[in-house]
């Protein structure tokens, strides 16, 4: 039977190149993952430097009785240069103490005013402080000291041997990077964050939850159980899903021209941003309910009209709760795709530099892919490892929406 | 009139015949069903049908499959209204009242007619919530003993109760198919109906939850006027007192089940019941 085998054959050979396939996207999405934690994971580690900083009252300028503002007014930018200077004991020249100062980090004078804020009992004493170490000592720590590491550096020569005293004194660590959590975006790596950008996310996705929450589902019932079949739906119908394909920075444009031009919107805010993201969610939202809504069996329809039930009893009552998973996997799809969105919020302006979290709708935002943005435009070379760890955390976020998704359909289809 | 050119006419005539107590022509049909046509985006589907339904007794529709049967069933409690392009013209009335007039609210109107459909069709919830959804919705119980009341009335009712009695919050999908059927009639029966049309309620069950259902059907004429469509002849045979045949979308003749099946008026109705058409 010369057919059987040839047909054998031809489903092995569709076996095989199904499995060449998925091989070839696995390990694309393998290469990515690899690269992207590779480069990322040390924007969550960074270098600090143990420095002794004498803060005794002649030292820092202060009498025995002194108010809060006098110790907010302590010049704490002298009292780390000095501190680090007695680690070095040679003499040094103008020139060569503006290198030493640069081992440790532009932020490291704000970091000693936090703790003696919080600590004025520290004033009259000299203590042991571990401050952020400056992003060229961080990557020169953190890359291994290879060779080739070292050619790379942006440290002298004279640094790399300050460096490797303190190494050898114990007083450089790696610790766990919090800032790169709780800090907004700066000019200086050491010291950016994603908090500020992930706050803006957080508003700017709220707005647009809402929003395609309710008009996306509503109009997808509307359509679905209470139109007439007619030129008119079928026009909407067509409309809505070709605005599904539209790029979005056209969404970004349109919010540009209406929210700002006409309406007078502030810019760069995160609810123009959410507002602008719902533009270009609705859709998805719209047709994923619709295509749940039509899920729903007929004969509960029947059933439910059977007994006298209104038709908004009947859509209310029973053929939305039935098609509850599928719009919810339709509305966080469609958020999970809203919050890696760049092109529309570039539109709008949430891409200025944001040193400060928003604490409300109306103020300038960031937003986490946006931020990815800045930060890979960014000349300073640690900013490649920041750039990395918040592509990592944009991809957790995405995860735990996905995850969030599978455990809410679960639940409902019980 | 036009009621006189019909088949209906003198068999009516005949049935009087054998039984002048009951069947007296004073007595006024529950529904009244005159020059009905419906069509399906401009195609016909039944064509004139005039048909009377007693009260309190089973009328079996039957016919072969696309004769018109269950779309003349749907029209009864405006079910067609939900199909896209359908149109009904003619004249049918519930005890007297017009049921297109446009006064007419077809809540109401569905309350008063249930359905039973071809697939048992429960809520993918409780037992319980099954049967209170509808007095609940029509306000016909609020307090949670008379919804009990109701719920347990209406299962034993359809011969259901000492079968869920011990598990009315379990799913009602969980049951067997002619459990479930017999569920849906509880719900059916639940809002106090006078009329209960079935659209071959038997079609998806075994022989012995068939034999169930045709008890039931029996025990419920009693209450509540019956219309049931059906495939079977055996099962016409069996439950309904008055039987109407269809075909092409014309109601070819209606009589008392016995005659219909013995000795029917119309040779397109012999060709039927004999097997030789259908």
């Amino acid at each position: 039977m010369p057919g059987v085998v040839d047909r054998h054959r031809g489903e092995e050979r569709f076996r095989r190149l199904g499995l060449a396939a998925i091989a070839i996207s696995m390990s694309f999405l393998a290469f990515f993952l690899v690269s992207i934690i590779g480069t990322g994971y040390g924007a969550f580690i960074q270098t600090a430097i143990k420095i002794d900083v004498d803060l005794t009252y002649q030292e820092v300028g202060l009498e025995e009785t002194f108010t809060p503002e006098d110790l907010a007014g302590v010049s704490y930018r002298s009292a780390v240069r000095s501190a680090m200077r007695t680690l070095i004991p040679e003499d040094l020249g103008r020139r060569e103490s503006r290198a030493l100062y640069g081992l440790i980090g532009a932020g490291a004078e704000f970091e000693l005013r936090d703790i003696v804020l919080a600590q004025p009992e520290l004033v009259g004493t000299i203590t042991s402080f571990w401050l952020t170490a400056s992003d060229d000592v961080d990557l020169y720590n953190k890359s291994g000291l290879t060779e080739a590491s070292a050619q790379q550096t942006r440290l002298t020569d004279k640094q790399i041997e300050w460096y490797s005293a303190l190494k050898t004194d114990d007083r450089i660590v790696k610790r766990f990077n919090w800032t790169f959590l709780t800090g907004s975006d700066s000019r200086d790596p050491e010291v950016a964050g994603v908090w500020g950008a992930m706050v803006g996310s957080f508003f700017a996705l709220g707005v647009c939850l809402l929003l395609s929450c309710f008009v996306g589902v509503l109009t997808a019932v509307y359509l679905e159980e209470f139109a007439a079949r007619n030129r008119w739906t079928q026009f909407l119908e067509i409309n809505i899903n070709n605005l599904a394909a539209v790029p979005s920075i056209t969404f970004g444009l349109l919010g540009l021209a209406i929210f700002l031009g006409f309406f007078g919107l502030p810019r760069s805010a995160s609810l123009v941003g959410g507002m602008v993201l719902a533009l270009m969610t609705l859709p998805t939202v719209i047709i994923s309910s619709r295509v749940a809504l039509q899920a729903v069996a007929p004969s509960i329809r029947e059933a439910a009209f059977g007994i006298g039930a209104s038709r908004v009893q009947t859509v209310f009552h029973h053929v939305v709760p039935l098609a509850l998973p599928g719009i919810l996997t339709g509305i966080i799809i469609g958020m999970a795709r809203a919050l890696g969105e760049t092109a529309p919020l570039l539109m709008i302006g949430m891409v200025a530099f944001i040193a400060d979290p928003p604490t409300n709708l109306t103020q300038p935002a960031s937003a986490l892919p946006v931020q990815v943005y800045l930060w890979a435009d960014s000349p300073e070379r640690a900013f490649a490892e920041k750039t990395a760890g918040a592509i990592l955390v944009l991809l957790v976020f995405l995860l735990m929406m996905n995850l969030f998704a599978v455990i809410l359909r679960r639940k409902f289809e019980k | 009139m036009m009621l006189e050119r019909t088949h209906v006419q003198p068999l009516t005539v005949n049935s009087s015949r054998d039984e002048p107590s009951t069947d007296d022509a004073s007595v006024a049909p529950k529904i009244r069903a005159s020059g009905v046509n419906v069509s399906y985006s401009g195609r016909l589907a039944i064509n004139n049908v005039n048909l009377d339904i007693k009260a309190k007794s089973v009328t079996a529709l039957i016919g072969p499959s696309g004769c018109g049967k269950t779309t003349f069933l749907r029209c009864i409690n405006r079910m067609n209204d939900l199909i896209e392009g359908c149109e009904v013209t003619g004249n049918i009335t519930l005890d007297n009242e017009d049921v297109y007039g446009s006064d007419v609210d077809v809540v109401v109107l569905r309350r008063r007619i249930g359905m039973v459909f071809q697939k048992h069709n429960p809520f993918p919830k409780s037992i319980y919530e099954n049967v209170a959804y509808g007095p609940r919705i029509h306000g016909q119980a609020t307090k949670g003993d008379d919804l009990n009341q109701i719920v347990e009335r209406s299962l034993v009712r359809a011969g259901l109760w000492d079968e869920v009695k011990d598990r009315l919050d379990a799913p009602a999908t969980g049951l067997s198919g002619g459990q479930q059927q017999r569920l849906c009639i509880a719900r059916a029966i639940a809002v106090e109906p006078d009329v209960i049309l079935m659209d071959e309620p038997c079609s998806a069950l075994d022989p012995i939850a068939t034999a169930r259902i045709e008890e039931l059907i029996d025990d419920l004429k009693t209450k509540y006027t019956i219309v049931i469509v059906t495939h079977s002849m055996q099962q016409a045979a069996r439950v309904s007192q008055r039987t109407a045949f269809f075909h092409l979308g014309e109601l070819v003749e209606e009589n008392e089940a016995k005659i219909i099946f013995t000795n029917p008026s119309d040779e397109r109705t012999r060709a039927y019941v004999t097997g030789s058409i259908g």
